[in-house]
């Protein structure tokens, strides 16, 4: 998946801010212009991405989420614990 | 001290309340409990009240501002102090992107740092963030400002007009038109008062300053084929 955004970064052309979900991972990637929101919640259970943090405040524990928005033109990746 | 709950009470009740209030008097701490993220906090307000947000907020937070003193106690959507005219917003926290934008005055304050384009096209007013700033930022800024304790993003100050950029960390590269410039004895001056007014005791010799070469934005006529 790394493999494949990085990829993306050369043949996307335009605005875009997104998400994707495989069976055992999750990984987020923003254009390099990065006009398009993105916050990123992490606690030791779970990383949550929203386009603004009003959408996880009903996660449990976001009180005290480590909070950060997400670099423009940067691929950030996580596979599952249980894999 | 009033106590403005959101769970119980919407931002538009919020803000009518506080539009409201004559400002004759300082009158009382106004704190809004439950943020939860919700856009236009604490919006427009015209007389010189405290407003403190006992959490994080979303987009636009203290926009418009003129007078008021607004506390943010957690981090802060897109666009806070968007247009600000006057008074003083301080965030403990992060802030989103666009921080400032347009704003003509007063001060704003990021404890914490600040994303993309953090005082784009400003038009005097202060800005000091204690961490870092994202990129782009001080895009086609006109006029004020831009204090930063940290690092900055890429493409600093792009296409900027007459506002001052002041860096402390590093500063990867800078946008079209910017360049680094001389610090001055009335630079000197300004770092002497804003790093301290938002409470850091940065010294103005730790810092470098950049602003326009002019190139981009002013008429010359022997390069009138150019534009």
């Amino acid at each position: 998946m790394q493999q494949a955004l990085e990829a993306a970064l050369h043949d996307l052309d335009g605005f875009y801010t997104f998400t994707i979900g495989t069976r055992d991972g999750f990984a987020v990637l923003r254009d390099p212009i990065a006009c398009k929101p993105a916050v990123m919640a992490e606690t030791g259970d779970y990383v949550a991405m929203a386009s603004e943090y009003r959408s996880l405040t009903d996660l449990p524990g976001i009180e005290h989420a480590r909070l950060w928005e997400p670099e423009p033109a940067t691929v950030y990746s996580w596979t599952s614990a249980r894999n | 001290m009033n106590v403005i709950d959101l769970r119980q009470t919407s931002v538009r009740e919020l803000n009518q309340t506080l539009h409201q209030l004559d400002g004759e008097e300082p009158g009382p701490r106004w704190v809004v409990r439950e943020p939860r993220g919700a856009h236009a906090i604490a919006c427009g307000l015209r007389v010189p009240v405290t407003v403190e947000i006992e959490g994080h907020a979303g987009y636009y937070c203290a926009g418009m501002n003129q007078l008021a003193t607004v506390h943010g106690h957690g981090n802060v959507g897109v666009g806070v102090a968007e247009n600000m005219m006057s008074g003083f917003v301080h965030v403990r926290g992060n802030a989103s992107q666009s921080a400032g934008a347009t704003a003509h005055g007063g001060m704003l304050v990021i404890d914490g740092d600040a994303s993309a384009r953090c005082g784009i096209s400003m038009k005097g007013v202060d800005i000091v963030v204690k961490g870092s700033v994202g990129h782009m930022s001080a895009f086609m800024a006109q006029a004020g400002n831009l204090v930063v304790l940290g690092d900055a993003g890429e493409a600093l100050g792009d296409s900027i007009y007459e506002a001052r950029i002041f860096v402390r960390g590093k500063v990867p590269d800078l946008g079209a038109d910017c360049v680094e410039k001389t610090m001055d004895p009335e630079h000197y001056a300004l770092l002497k008062t804003l790093p301290d007014r938002a409470g850091s005791d940065a010294q103005p010799e730790e810092f470098r300053r950049y602003g326009s070469a002019r190139r981009l934005y002013r008429f010359h006529i022997d390069r009138a084929s150019d534009y």
